[in-house]
């Protein structure tokens, strides 16, 4: 087995310079705290030459002249993100350690990217590109490349134990009161900690001892364990200022999903459902708390067709935020999509046009913004036996096959044309049957009808319903006849039309 | 006069939600004089129903829907099941021997399912019902229309024969019910079957139309919320009166007064089972309780010495008890049991209320002076109470097998392995 270990060393100044490389010419020191208690946890070369040393406080490191920067989790989190796309473009097999550290399991890629040596290179040039400059350490076993990456800078390839002998004990983080010991004893490298007898060791100072030798022999103590957890598309942003207009937000979100798209097709994957979350800043009364609904706007679009095209999931992002808009100005916007496999459609060369899938979403997204979330869409019927039970789903034209099926010859079949929604009508019963019906301004007279057909349910909720239906023949006044489907509603007696036969 | 001749009880696992005696007491409510328990593939209910039917007055008919093969019935998905009910001794011994031989089948509980074939070795004695949802008849319909559904039915006719047959006709307000019922009509006058109007009852109340609702989803594994078009569509399936039923059919007389016919046909009850314990030979010209008088004088006689007044009227008490309930061979089968045990030196004790018996004692079945300890023999078999006696002999347990396998006749054999 063959492994890679990616190690970002000053991973906080890293993260800084990675978004703001123009901070890279000067003494910067990352400060982190709760205020007042602001302290530097984090300083360049230059600063450190100004006299500025990790554990100051923020006042002391402005007086030596450093430009003192607050620690970004946002740029830290895009970090650590480039680091672990990076590691997974070279194999699918990649274990986060931690934020500044992946191990790749780079076995079997001789063919697709050279010796171990050009793949760490690889990988090394590709993290520069994100302006992060990594070491990467190369060896038999991940416990032995990550020594490596963390001890030596660019690109090292462990063949034997004593490569990484001269390195110090102190990178395998020992506890106090072994370092302590071992210093005592004039320890101070892995290769000396190595040599020593492991039963004098295991009797003298336990299991660590034996466990930080095994490390220092080159031997593997911690397994690898491929991450087997999903990709995650997803992109944040907090806001220097809350929001209140649409045009600036979509600027921002416009930003977020360009990054979104094209972390997509770098994945070969699109998107059909995107979701969004606004922090909200409403105004606030002392000692009232407010709800999770006022401090955040939370939102899902779901598209039928998967894509990866930023204008088309921008504007259908703009019609849902005029459709419900936040009720308070936004502090931070959340993106987070669902990854598919994007369609590949084959169109039949006979195959009837059909609208492009993307227009007919905006189209009736426009629709929805226009009527109604609940107007548009195709209705489809629910599992229950109310009658009309039915909702609005989503529009979605059906799949056209240019292959011509044979016609098949059908019996006549009586239809029955629903009104929707049904009429009001005043209906007379004698003896369970009914005798007259007036509608929409017209009286007839029931001169035959089916015996009434019951149906009741949810009588475990307050909605409970139940309803006596018959198909009427009615004859009007001015002699015309006409079929009927009647119903009334047993918990209130109105009575209804529900439809006429053809 | 209308009797339901297709109830469930909750004997029927999530499917009823009524107990027999919540039915039975219903039935009284109603006057109903009889009412037929087709519990799903079995005759759990039957005894509790019968029970409950003698304190309301009213005759518990026997029966159960037998569920046959889904592979057989291509084209429907659920279960097909056959409404059967037992006319005499004949169909129920039939119907029982049917269900067992397909439930000692059946690898998973409730899995178990019937073929033609056995519905046809044990049709005798048995009446068949087309069903409601779940019978034949609507599974033919479904699965190719009217011809398939008199094809069906005709297949019932040659399996139980033209006069055990009945069109069953369902009423519970529902439009595809009563385009089957259309169906089930027309084939009922084209093969000259009579109609039978039924049910399909679920509960005792309407009101318990609820419970047969948690029932449906306990069953499917659903929430109430979930479960959609599994549910009743309404509360119809409930134990009607006989008025209402009249009225329901008010344009099919026929369908009601089948019933009634149908009921009176129905002679089997479960208190006539008809069992006899086996006999035991004697020789021409003698009689079991002859016999049996004869080996208890004798043993008496042993056990006692001189038989005063007291041991004989107790002694003759005892045995007109036993002539009088029909069991003098299942004593001599204890007896012969006994005494081949005591011929073989294996030991051989009665125990229990039979101690009580003096007959018991001079056998040698027990061992205890009934007389002598003032027991009270109608603790142990009594007139009044109409139950079976239960004679109790210890065995050492490797004995066993050789005590009933040698005894002096097959009938005591098969007894003493019982």
């Amino acid at each position: 087995m063959l492994f890679a270990s990616v190690f970002i060393p000053d991973f906080p100044l890293q993260a800084l310079f990675a978004r703001k490389p123009e901070l890279r010419t000067e003494a910067v020191a990352l400060i982190d705290g709760k205020p007042p208690l602001l302290k530097v946890m984090a300083v360049n070369e230059k600063a450190r030459k100004t006299g500025v040393e990790v554990g100051l406080m923020k006042a002391q490191a402005e007086m030596a002249g450093a430009n003192v920067i607050l620690r970004s989790p946002e740029f830290e989190q895009l970090a650590h993100r480039s680091l672990v796309a990076c590691a997974q473009n070279f194999s699918p097999r990649v274990q986060d350690k931690a934020a500044d550290l992946v191990v790749v399991d780079i076995e079997g890629l001789r063919s697709l990217f050279g010796s171990p040596e050009q793949i760490a290179t690889r990988i090394r040039a590709s993290l520069l590109q994100e302006r992060l400059r990594v070491n990467v350490g190369v060896a038999s076993n991940p416990d032995s490349a990550t020594i490596a990456a963390r001890g030596f800078h660019a690109v090292v390839i462990v063949t034997e134990a004593k490569q990484i002998g001269s390195l110090p004990l102190t990178l395998l983080g020992p506890s106090s009161e072994l370092l302590e010991t071992m210093t005592l004893w004039g320890i101070t490298t892995l290769g000396e900690l190595a040599a020593l007898d492991a039963r004098a060791l295991s009797q003298r100072v336990g299991q660590e001892g034996v466990l930080l030798q095994k490390l220092a022999r080159g031997q593997q103590v911690n397994p690898f364990i491929a991450d087997d957890k999903e990709l995650e598309f997803a992109e944040r942003t907090d806001l220097e200022y809350s929001i209140e207009l649409l045009d600036p937000l979509s600027f921002v979100i416009s930003s977020l999903l360009e990054r979104i798209c094209a972390d997509l097709e770098e994945h070969s994957l699109a998107t059909n459902e995107l979701d969004y979350e606004l922090a909200l800043d409403p105004p606030r009364v002392a000692g009232v708390e407010l709800g999770d609904q006022q401090l955040f706007h939370r939102r899902t679009i779901k598209m039928p067709n998967p894509t990866t095209d930023r204008k088309l999931l921008l504007r259908l992002l703009q019609l849902d935020l005029q459709s419900h808009p936040p009720t308070a100005p936004v502090m931070s916007v959340s993106l987070r999509v669902h990854a598919v496999r994007p369609r590949y459609v084959q169109q039949g060369l006979f195959a009837p046009q059909t609208p492009d899938p993307d227009k007919l979403e905006l189209t009736t997204a426009r629709l929805s913004n226009l009527l109604g979330e609940n107007e548009v869409g195709s209705p489809e019927l629910l599992d229950s036996h109310r009658p009309r039970a039915f909702v609005m789903a989503k529009f979605e034209p059906a799949k056209v096959s240019d292959s011509k099926s044979p016609s098949r010859v059908r019996s006549p079949k009586i239809a029955l044309r629903l009104f929707e929604p049904a009429k009001r009508a005043s209906i007379r019963i004698r003896s369970d049957a009914p005798l007259q019906l007036s509608f929409d301004g017209k009286h007839g007279d029931v001169i035959k009808h089916s015996p009434p057909w019951l149906t009741s349910g949810e009588w475990w909720t307050e909605a409970d319903w139940s309803r006596k239906e018959w198909d009427v023949q009615l004859q009007f006044a001015d002699g015309a006849i006409a079929d009927y489907r009647i119903s009334i509603d047993l918990q209130t007696n109105q009575g209804f039309v529900e439809g006429s036969y053809d | 006069m209308y009797v339901e001749l297709h109830a469930r009880s909750a004997f029927s696992f999530l499917e009823g939600a009524a107990l027999p005696e919540q039915l039975a007491q219903r039935c009284a409510e109603i006057q109903m004089p009889a009412l037929g328990l087709l519990d799903r593939d079995g005759i759990y209910g039957s005894a509790r129903m019968h029970v409950a039917a003698e304190d309301a007055g009213i005759k518990a008919h026997v029966g159960a829907e037998v569920t046959l093969a889904n592979s057989l019935l291509k084209g429907v998905a659920r279960d097909v099941r056959y409404p059967l009910l037992a006319a005499n001794q004949v169909g129920y011994r039939n119907l029982c021997r049917l269900i067992t031989r397909y439930k000692t089948r059946e690898k998973n509980k409730g899995e178990g399912f019937s073929i033609p074939e056995e519905i046809r070795e044990h049709s005798n004695g048995l009446v068949c019902l087309t069903g409601g949802d779940e019978g034949p008849l609507a599974a033919a319909l479904q699965r190719g229309g009217i011809e398939e559904a008199q094809s069906e039915i005709e297949k019932l006719v040659s399996i139980f024969g033209q006069e055990n047959v009945y069109v069953e006709l369902q009423r519970h307000f529902e439009r595809e019910e009563e385009y089957r019922n259309r169906a089930a009509l027309d084939i009922a006058s084209r093969l000259r079957l009579p109609i039978l109007a039924t049910n399909g009852v679920c509960y005792a109340k309407r009101e318990q139309r609820a419970i047969a609702d948690v029932f449906t989803c306990l069953r499917n594994k659903r929430r109430l919320d979930t479960a959609g078009k599994l549910l009743c569509r309404n509360s119809e399936r409930y134990l009607r009166s006989p008025s209402e039923m009249e009225q329901l059919f008010y344009d099919l007389p026929d369908a009601i007064q089948n019933t009634k016919e149908l009921s009176n046909r129905l002679a089997f009850t479960l208190e006539k089972l008809g069992y006899e314990f086996p006999k035991y030979p004697v020789a021409d010209g003698d009689t079991m309780a002859a016999l049996l008088r004869r080996e208890t004088m004798a043993g008496a006689r042993d056990r006692y010495g001189d038989l005063t007044p007291k041991i004989l009227a107790q002694l003759e008490h005892e045995l007109a008890v036993i002539e009088k309930l029909d069991l003098a061979g299942y004593f001599l089968i204890v007896w012969d049991i006994v005494r081949f045990c005591n011929r073989q030196k294996i030991f051989a004790q009665g125990r229990g209320s039979a101690a009580n018996s003096a007959v018991c004692y001079s056998l040698g079945i027990t061992a205890v002076d009934s007389i002598g300890m003032k027991l009270l023999f109608e603790r142990f078999l009594s007139e009044e109470r109409g139950e079976w006696p239960d004679i109790d002999v210890d065995l050492p347990r490797e004995m066993t097998v050789n005590a009933s396998s040698s005894t002096s006749t097959s009938d005591t054999a098969h007894a003493a392995r019982q």
